[in-house]
């Protein structure tokens, strides 16, 4: 372990540099996906045909194409096709937002759809109008029972920024590699950067969990 | 203040039901159901589990369609579809409610809120929260969420519910079948104060003993609903 300590002190500022690139797609991917991913499950709630469906079918798209074909075929061939050279950075920020996007799009969905159907007829023979229901009524509760989920799918943007290593994005696999190239001590390298992703991804892995258990009591 | 056409004169239909027939999976579960129920009546629906007592209260609450017949409310025809409109949901609920076996407290906001949270659209109640909460003995856990509340409680809290919003026609799947007898019989007397003020509650139950101190009992049996007393 000491000898991990050592490798990752010594290369604490390539280290850092790379974190700070991981936390910045992670931010983009974040922040994107929550704000697009809820937009659209509002909208699809209230207007399912035009929006909920073609989402929902982007989404199943999405699911079926492993990550890396995705961003390999953003990186190479739409560039080359459209004649562009964009920054790996926004590539793989752009596509881990639009993911999340869609992944949250998925779980509010499911968690509005969830909502017990007694709850918002007991409202609605309560005389209460149909957006003061769901704002009040079906939203929160949607949004309780869906945080466990949401945490957890943010938790994977964080595994998947990965990726972009393999586009030349400097994130913190990609520096570990640099690092491991220099040295060549791939132990104490790759154990440093999984314990990082254990330090920061089974806590949030574990409130996840807490959270829906949380919601199912 | 209450609309003309809920305005209702004595011996008058409150609520009635005309040919009902309901289906589930579509098999026929209830035909020919008809019946009128006028104001000041409490009535009992008894039937055995898996009867068709939730189906036919859901239909009169207008939350599910009859497969045929129709449901009339101060003499007027509604649908779920017509009161799918924002102006008919108006008209007709509170003045019509429902407390399902359910329940379907919110979990996210304290029994009073649950209480209050309807309140505000409605004019001020003729019972108050504090009088009809000390009635049904859940004063004490009003600033709980229903998760942390017994089923019982949460029975009383779902009828106070109800009863704060001054319906005319209340319909009621099972509130006391997680009550004790004594409890239940209270909830029994402070219902039968709201038909006196000449409101109709049509009240599922399997307790007989609660049935009998209604002043009217339909019975479901074999596909068929019949009137069994009336007083």
């Amino acid at each position: 372990m000491s000898k991990v300590i050592d490798v990752v002190w010594e290369f604490r500022y390539a280290y850092l540099s790379g974190l700070l690139v991981t936390l910045k797609i992670c931010a983009v991917a974040w922040l994107g996906g929550l704000f697009g991913g809820v937009l659209i499950a509002l909208s699809a709630e209230w207007r399912p045909r035009l929006v909920g469906w073609p989402f929902l079918l982007l989404s199943r798209m999405t699911e079926a194409i492993p990550i890396l074909v995705l961003l390999f075929w953003l990186h190479y061939p739409t560039q080359a096709a459209l004649g562009i050279v964009i920054d790996p950075f926004y590539t793989t920020a752009a596509l881990l937002a639009v993911l999340n996007t869609l992944a949250v799009f998925g779980v509010l969905r499911n968690a509005l759809r969830g909502v017990p159907t007694e709850m918002i007829e007991a409202a609605r023979v309560c005389g209460v109008r149909r957006t003061r229901i769901f704002w009040r009524i079906q939203f929160p509760i949607a949004f309780r029972s869906a945080l466990g989920s949401l945490t957890s799918s943010q938790v994977q943007i964080l595994q998947l920024s990965i990726f972009g290593g393999l586009i030349s994005v400097g994130e913190l696999f990609r520096v570990s590699q640099r690092i491991n190239a220099q040295i060549y001590r791939p132990v104490e390298v790759y154990t440093g950067l999984g314990l990082f992703f254990l330090a920061v991804c089974l806590p949030l892995n574990i409130f996840a969990k807490h959270l829906e258990k949380r919601v199912r009591a | 203040m209450t609309p003309a056409v809920f305005q209702e004169s004595a011996g008058e239909p409150l609520l009635q039901a005309e040919d009902l027939r309901i289906e589930k999976g579509g098999n026929t579960i209830l035909s020919d159901v008809t019946f009128r129920i006028e104001s000041g009546t409490f009535a009992a629906l008894a039937g055995p589990s898996g009867s068709g007592k939730t189906s036919l209260l859901r239909v009169l609450a207008l939350l599910d369609d009859p497969a045929a017949g129709a449901v009339k409310l101060w003499q007027r025809e509604f649908s779920p579809a017509t009161v799918a409109q924002p102006a008919a949901a108006a008209r007709v609920y509170p003045r019509l409610n429902y407390v399902p076996q359910m329940l379907g407290l919110w979990p996210h906001l304290t029994i009073r809120e649950n209480l209050t949270f309807s309140l505000s659209n409605h004019s001020q109640p003729r019972i108050s929260l504090e009088e009809l909460c000390a009635q049904l003995d859940i004063t004490r856990i009003l600033d709980r969420r229903p998760g942390s509340a017994s089923q019982g409680q949460r029975q009383r809290a779902a009828l106070a519910r109800a009863l704060l919003l001054d319906p005319q026609v209340l319909l009621l799947d099972e509130v006391t079948a997680a009550l004790d007898r004594a409890l239940a019989a209270i909830v029994w007397t402070l219902l039968q104060s709201f038909v006196e003020r000449g409101g109709v509650i049509l009240a599922s139950t399997h307790d007989a003993y609660l049935a009998e101190r209604c002043n009217r009992l339909y019975r479901i049996s074999e596909g068929c609903l019949r009137m069994e007393r009336t007083q």
